[in-house]
């Protein structure tokens, strides 16, 4: 027993250092190569909507369900602006979170309360807390600004789940303090840089979580979206899968939509 | 140690005994050279296993897989998460925990908390998030900011901010304000021993570098993790300490008793060589030792050496009576082989017995002592004798004082036979009143005693600060996303302000107690908002804002389940016994049951489970004993060939146990979970004197032709100074063991040296009496 004790401790340290040595040596300019490269393939899609549904499972098997709409709109001078309306449960109805992302400086949220009939700005800095209880954190569901990170590229390999396609493993690190994660490890397709899988790091350099993504679907002929997302607490056993649907390219969201003013008016 | 007898009885005896042993004896003594070296090879091969045992650091390792409170706890674990902690607990020395320096420290150790492996959360003072109004909006964030000067004003705002909080005060800070905790949560994700090593690692470094620095904070340790270790550590120091007293404890007796070194020497190899093999053999089966099972190699010495004497002496009289060590030894064979096989059997069924309890470290002695008692047996049989047919032995005049002294204790007996019996009869009624004074004490810090830092700290902290014993309850809602139903939460909020009236309750944290804090900070601050929201909906939206507020770690998760339809009450204790905490866990259920049925909920926790094990493990263990009394007592009819003998020797050998119980609740003493297993463990034990006594009495009327009381006074004669001395010797033993500093061990082997020792006593003043009475008209 203490042999295999030892042994899992070697080979979770070996594997912890080999990773830490690998980030040490990490190419940085390589790096952020190629977070821009997957950037500049997001870029230009203007706006869309889409339907997610949120499926909370804990070890027991419990699960609990959470739906709601979201809409999102690009802005070529600053970060992208997205707001989350949920649909159930019936409680919440109505809620909504609305986003803007800076690139230069900390993230505005508000959120509309129904029962409230008000708008709250949420004050604290934070993005790291838990989404509606699931194992999603607002900074995982949102795309985040490049400005904000630091890239380390560390080498090329079978996609996870696709081994037919090559992944560029990229380390991403947060610069902000008050990130929940040391860093991020993402498997990026080399082709046209869709993300396969993320490796969440918590602040004292262990895994905390995995989130995986399938049924990738293109829109406008460029823009690939994953319609379920799977996010796994290595910690606590807890999972949740975020399926999407009714993407919606088409139909255009203004400025004036998501701006804090218009949340619960439409 | 001289079991003397004179030879012919003793010989006679012997024949009576044999099955063929005499071949056999002389086998042995032809094989002895391929004997001695194929053990001695067998034995090394074997003991390279010790390197292999690991002790098991695990709280719960008590409870069995069939335990109801157990599943329970699994059931309601596997729901939130798998919580554990290490619990720092800082007393600054200017007695006050708020002053500039004494904060900056906390936050340092906060800091470094978040660096324990496999933490989730580390709660104190400085890391609280608290929730407030910042104008129209809700801010969750640290009362403490290290961005922050601290000047005096800060200072004493944070104290009155953290001392009107009800989620803190009783539970990281006390109410006086001079004792904080940092509570490091953890969830070990693989349950592994090795996990426990680098937590508490970490930690005492931690704590080592924190005391470094300031040297003007005490700092104690505890928590779930330190208890896991301490469990541990119980075993591993039974080991280490009652092993050696043990071997010097035999070296004594044996050098008091025989005064040769060879003998001595001799004896201690076969039980070192007994003890490596069993341990050995654990080993290779990779099994994991554990805070019970750490004391079986002291136990199976014990048991071992009273054979080993046994035929030590044997092969000393026979040396004396025939004058060569070759024939000696052949018969000592002969005379011993069927009793230390029947003696051995006898030993293994009580201890197998242990099987019927619930607690696997219980059932791991007994399965350990058996394997130990049947090593034993091989190598008293094979390797000792060819072993000592190659030593010299004392030569031995025989001594007639002790066999005078023994005549003269047995003509006394037989004369007052009826006294001693009625006696005797008497006095276990009157001891066995005294029984249901007996008081039972489950708490587990306890059964540690104050060498171990665990229960000092601990102690510490539930005088100073808040219990590490507590009852929770999951309480279940309506239906999904139920806990934000007013109704629902206005039942928590009751119920938990009903258990802040109850004695021992030193803090209750309940769901509700965050509505309310959420509702007023939701509302400017008003004092008039601190009680639960109106409706279900504001309810459900203010917590979403709350939770996406709270930074990772700090999440709800580990008070409200996933599918938001249960959520956690946690009532904390202190000082309190285990029959405390039964009475607190059973008042909330009737209290449930009686006030919202609907929300009823089974009290839980660590502390719950370990309330309930006794009674639990006395209930299962008495179908255990029942079968340990029913085999052992099949194997003595067998080997008595007499109904009525075995009937008879019922009596001397189950009151012990009853009157020793008796005693132990006359002399006002606690009593753990080893009360549930003494019983069945020493039945096989104590039955042994019986065994030789009966036979031997037997014999004297069979084959002598004795009337009942010349029989009885030839047997004591010549079986009453060995039982003295075996028991002696046994009790000892098991009396050591009452110096382990594990309260469990302890009390097993306290018990057990009362029982057997009461059951030599019952051996000299109840059997005669018996025999002279029911087998009055018996003819030869």
């Amino acid at each position: 027993m203490r042999a295999l004790g030892y042994a899992m401790i070697l080979t979770l340290t070996c594997g912890l250092a080999s990773e830490a040595l690998a980030a040490e040596a990490g190419d940085k300019v390589r790096g952020m190569e190629i977070a821009l490269e997957a950037r500049k393939q997001a870029e230009g899609y203007g706006s869309y909507s889409a339907e997610g549904k949120m499926i909370l499972r804990d070890r027991t098997g419990a699960t609990n369900v959470r739906a709601f709409l979201t809409r999102s709109l690009e802005r070529s001078d600053d970060g992208d602006r997205t707001e989350i309306e949920f649909r159930t449960p019936l409680d919440v109805r109505g809620l909504a979170l609305l986003t803007h992302a800076h690139s230069a400086r900390d993230d505005d949220q508000w959120l509309f309360l129904p029962a409230l009939n008000r708008v709250k700005r949420i004050t604290s800095s934070s993005r790291a807390g838990s989404f509606a209880g699931s194992e999603f954190s607002y900074e995982d569901l949102v795309g985040h600004v490049i400005e904000k990170n630091h890239y380390e590229y560390l080498r090329d390999e079978p996609c996870p789940g696709n081994t037919d396609r090559t992944c560029h493993v990229n380390v991403q690190i947060p610069k902000a303090a008050d990130s929940g994660y040391s860093r991020l490890v993402t498997w990026l397709d080399a082709q046209d840089y869709r993300t396969y899988k993320v490796d969440y790091y918590d602040r004292r350099g262990a895994q905390i979580k995995t989130m995986t993504f399938s049924d990738y679907r293109k829109y406008k002929d460029r823009f690939w979206r994953a319609h379920g997302m799977a996010m796994t607490n290595h910690q606590t056993g807890k999972s949740t899968v975020m399926e999407w649907s009714k993407y919606d390219f088409e139909t255009p969201v203004s400025a004036v939509e998501l701006e804090p003013y218009s949340l619960g008016k439409n | 140690m001289n079991d003397r007898q004179p030879a012919d009885l003793a010989d006679d005896t012997g024949q009576d005994w044999t099955l063929g042993s005499d071949r056999y004896g002389w086998f042995v003594l032809r094989w002895r050279w391929p004997i001695i070296v194929l053990t001695l090879l067998l034995v090394a091969v074997a003991s390279l296993g010790i390197m292999r045992l690991t002790f098991n650091p695990d709280t719960r390792s008590f409870f069995g897989p069939e335990n109801p409170e157990r599943i329970l706890l699994d059931r309601m674990q596997e729901k939130y998460a798998k919580l554990t902690n290490v619990i720092f607990v800082l007393a600054p020395r200017n007695g006050d925990v708020f002053t500039a320096a004494n904060l900056r420290a906390i936050d340092e150790l906060t800091q470094k908390g978040w660096q324990t492996p496999y933490v989730i959360r580390v709660e104190s003072l400085t890391s609280y998030q608290e929730l407030t109004a910042e104008g129209d909006d809700l801010r969750v964030a640290p009362v403490y900011d290290p961005k922050t000067a601290l000047t005096p004003e800060r200072v004493a705002d944070i104290r009155q901010r953290v001392m009107r909080d009800r989620e803190l005060v009783d539970r990281v800070v006390a109410g006086k304000g001079d004792v904080t905790a940092v509570n490091v949560l953890i969830t070990r994700p693989k349950d592994t021993p090795a996990e426990v090593t680098e937590i508490v690692e970490f930690a005492q470094h931690t704590a080592d570098e924190f005391r470094a620095l300031h040297p003007d904070i005490e700092l104690r340790l505890t928590g779930g993790v330190l208890a896991d270790r301490a469990f541990a550590e119980a075993g591993r120091q039974d080991m280490l300490t009652l092993l050696p007293a043990m071997a010097i404890l035999i070296t004594v007796i044996l050098w008091a008793g025989m005064r040769s070194i060879t003998v001595t020497a001799v004896t201690m190899l076969v039980i070192g060589l007994t003890v490596a093999a069993t341990l050995g053999l654990y080993g290779w089966l990779g099994q994991v030792l554990n805070s019970a099972s750490g004391a079986s190699p002291a136990v199976i010495m014990t048991l071992f050496f009273a054979d080993c004497v046994h035929f030590v002496t044997s092969v000393i009289q026979q040396q004396a009576r025939l004058g060569d060590r070759r024939k000696a030894v052949a018969v000592a064979i002969r005379i011993n082989l069927l009793p230390t096989i029947i003696k051995t059997l006898t030993t293994i069924v009580g201890f197998l017995s242990l099987n019927f309890s619930d607690s696997p470290p219980l059932s791991e002695l007994g399965n350990m002592v058996a394997v130990g008692s049947i090593c034993g047996c091989v190598l008293t049989v094979t390797f000792m004798p060819a072993l000592l047919s190659l030593l010299p032995l004392p030569e031995r005049s025989p001594d007639d004082l002790e066999h005078r002294l023994m005549s003269r204790v047995a003509s006394y007996i037989v004369v007052r036979h009826r006294k001693l019996l009625w006696g005797a009869c008497l006095t276990v009624p009157l001891l066995c009143v005294f029984i249901p004074r007996i008081e039972i004490d489950d708490n587990f810090v306890r059964y540690f005693d104050r060498d171990f830092p665990f229960r000092v700290d601990t102690e510490f902290m539930e005088k100073r600060l808040t219990g590490l014993n507590g009852v929770t309850f999951s309480v279940p809602s309506a239906g999904k996303d139920g806990i934000t139903d007013p109704e629902y939460l206005r039942k928590l909020d009751e119920f938990a302000n009903w258990y802040r009236q109850q004695d021992h309750v030193i803090h209750v944290s309940t769901f509700a107690d965050v509505m309310r804090r959420l509702n007023r900070a939701m509302n400017g601050d008003d004092p008039a908002f601190d009680r639960l929201p109106e409706t279900r909906e504001m309810a459900a939206q203010y917590l979403f804002l709350y939770e996406l507020s709270l930074p990772p770690g700090h999440d709800l998760n580990t008070i409200v389940d996933v599918s938001r339809s249960e959520s956690v009450v946690s009532v904390h204790l202190a000082d309190v016994s285990s029959n405390s905490i039964v009475a607190l866990a059973d008042a909330g259920e009737a209290w449930l049951k009686q006030n919202a049925p609907q929300y009823f909920a089974d009290a839980t926790g660590l502390s719950v489970v370990y309330a309930h094990i006794t009674k639990r493990n006395i209930r299962l263990m008495l179908l255990g004993t029942f079968i340990s009394v029913l085999v052992v007592s099949l194997i003595m009819l067998v080997a008595l060939r007499s109904w009525r003998m075995g009937l008879i020797s019922l009596i001397p050998n189950l009151t012990p146990a009853f009157m020793a119980f008796g005693l132990w609740g006359l002399l006002g003493g606690e009593v753990n979970l080893a009360i549930s297993v003494v019983t069945a463990m020493t039945y096989g034990i104590v039955t042994d004197d019986t065994v030789h006594t009966l036979s031997k009495y037997r014999f004297a009327r069979r084959v002598h032709g004795l009337s009942p009381e010349a029989a009885v006074r030839e047997t004591l004669t010549y079986t009453g100074s060995a039982i003295i001395l075996s028991s002696v010797a046994l009790g000892l033993g098991f009396a050591l063991l009452g110096l382990s500093s594990f309260k469990i061990t302890a009390l097993m082997g306290v018990l057990s040296a009362l029982i057997i020792l009461i059951a030599m006593v019952t051996e000299f003043v109840m059997l005669p009496g018996l025999l002279l009475k029911f087998d009055r008209g018996d003819k030869r």
